[in-house]
C-alpha cells in the first residue's frame, strides 16, 4: 500500500478566483468600453462640420452592457448620418452648403475603427493583469 | 458602370460610375518595423435611377472580385480581402425630388504586408 501523498495548497482559493474571474473581467472591461465609446463620441462630435447641427445632435452612446458583458454602442440617430459617412451624390440641403456631390464623410467610422482598437489592446492588458495569456490580435 | 471608377467622387454628370474612398487606414507596428497595414474600403456602385436593380448587380458584381480576392499591391503582399459591412441607401435629391439616386456596394478590409 502506498503512503505517498500529494498535497495542493490554495486550491480552493484558485477555485474562488476562476469562479469570480468572469464578473471581474467584465466589471473592469465595462469601465475600458464606457469610456472608449464616450470618448469616441465627443471625437465624433467635435469632428462634424456644423451646418443645422443635426449630425452633432444625433450622435448617442448606449451602455447595454450586463452581467458578465461588456458592451457600448456608439450611433448617429441623425437621418442623414449614413449617406453623409458613405458619400451622396444627390445635392442635399441639409448636408452640403455647395449643393454638389459629396464624398464620404470619413468622421464616424474612422474614429471608431481607430478607437475600438485602442480598446482592444486595454482589454488585453485586463486579461493579463489576471494572469491570462493573451495572443494574436483583434485590432 | 458605364461612366468608370471614381476615387471619392466622381465627374459632374456622371450617372452610372463605381466610387472607392479609403475611410480608415491603420498599420500595426512590431519590433522590427511595420507588421502590417490595414486599409478600410467604400467601394459602391452609384447609378441614378428609381430602381435599385442595376446598382444591386453591380455591387454583386464588386463582391465576387473583390470578397477573397486577389489584389496586386506594388513591395506588398495581400494578407486579407474581405468586405465587413454593406452598403445599401437610395438618395433622393432634395432639391429636385424627382431624381434618385441608388448607392450599393459595401466596406472592405484590405490588409497587407511589405
Amino acid at each position: 500500500m502506498s503512503h505517498n501523498r500529494l498535497e495542493f495548497s490554495g486550491l480552493a482559493e484558485l477555485k474562488r478566483d476562476l469562479k469570480n474571474l468572469p464578473g471581474e473581467l467584465a466589471r473592469e472591461a465595462r469601465t475600458v468600453v464606457a469610456q472608449t465609446a464616450t470618448k469616441a463620441a465627443g471625437e465624433i462630435v467635435s469632428a462634424y462640420p456644423t451646418r443645422t447641427g443635426n449630425l452633432k445632435r444625433g450622435v448617442k452612446v448606449a451602455d447595454e452592457s450586463s452581467g458578465f458583458s461588456a458592451v457600448a454602442t456608439v450611433k448617429n440617430t441623425a437621418k442623414h448620418a449614413y449617406i453623409f459617412e458613405n458619400g451622396t451624390q444627390a445635392r442635399h440641403t441639409d448636408i452640403g452648403a455647395n449643393r454638389g456631390a459629396m464624398p464620404p464623410g470619413n468622421v464616424f467610422i474612422p474614429i471608431v475603427v481607430r478607437r475600438r482598437r485602442g480598446m482592444y489592446h486595454e482589454l488585453a492588458e485586463i486579461v493579463r493583469k489576471h494572469g491570462l495569456v493573451v495572443t494574436g490580435s483583434a485590432g | 458602370m458605364t461612366d468608370g471608377v471614381y476615387f471619392d467622387i466622381a465627374p459632374h454628370g456622371k450617372t452610372k460610375f463605381v466610387i472607392v474612398s479609403l475611410l480608415a487606414e491603420e498599420d500595426e507596428p512590431m519590433f522590427t518595423g511595420r507588421a502590417y497595414e490595414e486599409g478600410l474600403y467604400l467601394v459602391k456602385a452609384v447609378s441614378s435611377e428609381s430602381s435599385a436593380v442595376n446598382a444591386r448587380s453591380a455591387a454583386a458584381r464588386i463582391d465576387a472580385l473583390l470578397e477573397n480576392g486577389t489584389l496586386t499591391v506594388t513591395g506588398y503582399s495581400l494578407m486579407r480581402l474581405t468586405r465587413v459591412n454593406r452598403v445599401r441607401y437610395m438618395e433622393v435629391d432634395e432639391a429636385d425630388t424627382t431624381i434618385r439616386w441608388q448607392h450599393q456596394g459595401g466596406h472592405y478590409s484590405v490588409a497587407v504586408c511589405a
